[in-house]
C-alpha cells in the first residue's frame, strides 16, 4: 500500500492513525538492533495520531499524509526534542522551535515518530561516525547503510516507517537510500524550505526525502516545496505535481547516459544499469548517449569546496552557549579544547581540510568553483538535449562493516549537488541488493525525474 | 601539498592532534592529482558564485553562536564568556564592536578574537 492509499484508509476510518503508530512503535522497538534512532518521542506521536482521528471522526481533510509516521534526521529541528545531530559537540541541545519542512508534514496529517541516527553533522559516507554509535543496514546485513542519512534510510527500509526526511550535501540521501535499496530524492537546491536545518555546506545543502516507493517520494516532495519567509534561499515558486508523473511511464522520452559514469562503475553496477536502461528503451523510451569529460573531478570538486564551506558552517559550535564547554583561561584555549572534545575524527578531517584549503584560495579554491560552473553549464547543454539523465547512483556496491572508501561512494552523486539539479535514486538489479539507478533532469523539473524513476521502479516489480 | 598542522588546526578551532596527520596528508596526496587535473582544464573566466549567505533563520537560531563567523557579530548582540556557567549574570556581555565586548555585570571591556580567525590572527 503506498501513502496515498494509506491516508486515504484514516481518512475514511477503515484504519486509524491511532493503530498505525502503535504499530510503528512495535517495529521500533524489534528494529532496536540496526541502532537507526537518536531519540523517540510515543506519547507525543500517540497524541498526534489521535488528533488526526479526531478530525476523520469529524470528515474534516485530516491532509495527504494523514496518520503516516514519519521520522526526521537529528540535524532537522524539531522544537524541544534533542538536535545534536549526532555530535557530542552538541550533546544536550533541544531545538527551539521546529523546522519548515517537519511542521509542513505534521500540517499534512504526518506523525513524527522519531529522530533519526546520522553521520556527525551530516559529515559521511557509512553511517558509522556518530555519538549514538554506528547504524545497521536492514537490507544488507554485514554491510553499512551508508550516510550520512543512515538512520533514516535504515528506518524506512526496515519498514519502521514508510517516509522519513534525510538533508543531502554531496549525496546523503541518494547513497544510502541505494544502498539499504529505497528510495530517495532530492528536489532542485531551493525547492524545499532548509530553515530549522543545521548548516553543513550552505551551497549544496538540501532537504531530501526516503520513502519505499517512487510515488510516496513524489507526495512527500509536493507537500514539502514551496517558498518559506524565514529561508531567503527557499525558491519563491509554485508547488509542482508530481505525484501523477510518477505513473505516466516513459514512453516517448528521450534519456541520456553518461558513458563516463558507466566507466566509473564496478562492473556488477553498470551491468544492473545497462539492464535497467534496455527496460526503459523497451518502454519506448529513446536512449542517447553523452559525454562529460570533467564528470571524473566532480568529487574532489565538491570536497574541496564543501571542506571550506563547512569551515564556516560549523565555526558556530564553539562550546560558549550549548554542548560540552572547553576548559582554559582564555577564549581561544576554551574554544579549541571545546571542539578537539566534541568532534570526532570524520569531522576535524573535514575542518583541518578546510582550514588548509584556506590558505590555498587562487590555487585549488577558485578553479574549483570554476570548474563547478564549468561542470553545471555542460551539464545544462546535455540536459537540454534530453528528458533526463539516468546514472548509477554510486560507483560502487555497499562497503562491508569495517572497510572505508575515503568518500569516493559520492563520486556520482556529487555532480547533481554541484549543479542543485533533481535527482532521485531508485533500486534496481534483480537479486541483488545495495545498488542504485539515479535520474537527473533539469532545474525546476522535477516532474521529469519522477517520471523516469517510477519507470524503472515499474520495471523493477515486473 | 606541504601541512603546517599546528597552524591549519589552530585556524579550524581545533588542537593541533598529530594522531589526524597521516590520513589528512592521504586527502591531500589525493588532491594533488585533481589540482594537475585543473591546471589542464580551460576554466571560465570571470565572477564565479560564492556560496549562498546563512538563511535568516540560521541567523536566529540559537545554534548560532554569536562570535562566529567573522562580520556577523554586531553591535548590542550578546554574547557568552567562556568558562563562566551559563546562569551566572556575569557570564553575559554585550558586543561594542567586532572585536571588543562588554560584561555586562560590571562594565568591563574585553577583546574577542575574530573568527574564523584570520591570517594576523594566526
Amino acid at each position: 500500500m503506498n501513502l496515498t492509499e494509506l491516508a486515504a484508509q484514516v481518512q475514511g476510518r477503515v484504519l486509524s492513525a491511532r493503530s498505525l503508530s502503535e504499530a510503528a512503535l512495535v517495529r521500533l522497538q524489534d528494529a532496536g538492533p540496526l541502532n537507526a534512532v537518536a531519540w523517540c518521542v510515543p506519547d507525543a506521536a500517540r497524541v498526534q495520531a489521535d488528533a488526526v482521528d479526531r478530525l476523520c471522526s469529524m470528515e474534516k481533510d485530516a491532509g495527504p499524509l494523514a496518520g503516516v509516521p514519519v521520522a526526521v534526521k537529528a540535524n532537522i529541528a524539531v522544537e524541544g526534542m534533542p538536535m545534536d545531530c549526532a555530535s557530542a559537540s552538541l550533546a544536550g541541545y533541544l531545538a527551539p522551535s521546529t523546522a519548515r519542512a517537519v511542521y509542513l508534514l505534521q500540517n499534512a496529517g504526518a506523525v513524527l515518530f522519531c529522530g533519526a541516527n546520522m553521520d556527525e553533522l551530516a559529515i559521511g559516507t557509512t553511517g558509522t561516525n556518530s555519538v549514538h554509535g554506528a547504524t545497521g543496514n536492514p537490507s544488507l546485513p554485514g554491510h553499512v547503510p551508508g550516510g550520512s542519512s543512515s538512520g533514516s534510510a535504515a528506518l524506512v527500509a526496515a519498514g519502521v516507517v514508510p517516509l522519513a526526511l534525510g538533508t543531502d550535501s554531496g549525496g546523503s540521501v541518494r547513497q544510502p537510500a541505494a544502498w539499504c535499496g529505497v528510495v530517495g530524492a532530492v528536489g532542485t537546491w531551493g525547492r524545499i524550505s532548509r530553515s530549522g536545518v543545521m548548516a553543513h555546506a550552505s551551497s549544496f545543502d538540501r532537504v531530501g526525502v526516503i520513502s519505499q516507493g517512487v510515488a510516496d517520494a513524489a507526495l512527500a516532495m509536493e507537500v514539502l516545496s514551496g517558498p518559506d519567509s524565514q529561508d531567503a534561499s527557499a525558491a519563491l515558486r509554485d508547488v509542482p505535481v508530481l505525484l501523477k508523473a510518477a505513473s505516466l511511464g516513459v514512453d516517448g522520452l528521450k534519456i541520456g547516459v553518461l558513458r563516463q559514469a558507466q566507466d566509473m562503475a564496478d562492473p556488477v553496477v553498470a551491468g544492473a544499469l545497462q539492464a535497467t536502461l534496455e527496460g526503459l528503451k523497451h518502454q519506448g523510451a529513446t536512449l542517447q548517449e553523452l559525454s562529460l569529460p570533467e564528470l571524473n573531478m566532480a568529487l574532489s570538486c565538491y570536497q574541496v569546496l564543501a571542506a571550506v564551506e563547512a569551515l564556516s558552517s560549523l565555526a558556530r559550535i564553539d562550546g560558549m552557549r550549548f554542548g560540552p564547554r572547553g576548559e582554559g583561561e582564555a577564549f581561544h584555549q576554551a574554544l579549541r579544547q571545546a571542539r578537539s572534545g566534541g568532534f570526532g575524527p570524520g569531522v576535524k578531517q573535514r575542518l583541518l581540510l578546510g582550514s588548509y584549503l584556506a590558505e590555498h584560495q587562487q590555487d585549488v579554491v577558485l578553479p574549483s568553483r570554476r570548474l563547478r560552473e564549468k561542470l553545471k553549464q555542460s551539464l545544462f547543454i546535455l540536459l537540454g538535449q534530453v528528458d533526463a539523465i539516468v546514472l548509477p547512483t554510486t560507483p560502487g556496491l555497499p562497503l562491508k562493516v569495517g572497510e572505508q572508501d575515503g568518500g569516493t561512494s559520492d563520486a556520482l552523486t556529487a555532480l547533481s549537488s554541484l549543479a542543485g539539479v533533481p535527482a532521485i535514486s531508485v533500486p534496481i538489479g534483480r537479486g541483488c541488493q545495495g545498488i542504485g539507478a539515479q535520474v537527473l533532469s533539469r532545474l525546476w523539473d522535477e516532474r521529469s525525474a519522477f517520471r523516469v524513476a517510477g519507470a524503472i521502479e515499474a520495471l523493477n516489480r515486473s | 601539498m606541504a601541512l603546517d598542522l599546528e597552524r591549519i588546526s589552530k585556524r579550524a578551532g581545533l588542537l593541533t592532534e598529530p594522531k589526524l596527520l597521516p590520513a589528512l596528508q592521504a586527502q591531500l596526496d589525493a588532491l594533488v592529482g585533481y589540482q594537475a587535473l585543473l591546471g589542464e582544464l580551460e576554466l571560465p573566466d570571470g565572477p564565479v558564485e560564492s556560496a549562498p549567505m546563512p538563511t535568516r533563520r540560521d541567523l536566529a537560531m540559537p545554534v548560532l553562536s554569536v562570535p562566529v563567523l567573522k562580520g556577523l557579530r554586531r553591535e548590542g548582540d550578546q554574547v557568552c564568556l567562556p568558562g563562566v556557567p551559563h546562569a551566572e549574570k556575569r557570564n553575559v556581555a554585550r558586543v561594542i564592536r567586532p572585536t571588543r565586548i562588554e560584561r555586562v555585570s560590571d562594565g568591563k571591556e574585553l577583546q574577542l578574537p575574530s573568527w574564523p580567525p584570520t591570517r594576523d590572527d594566526t
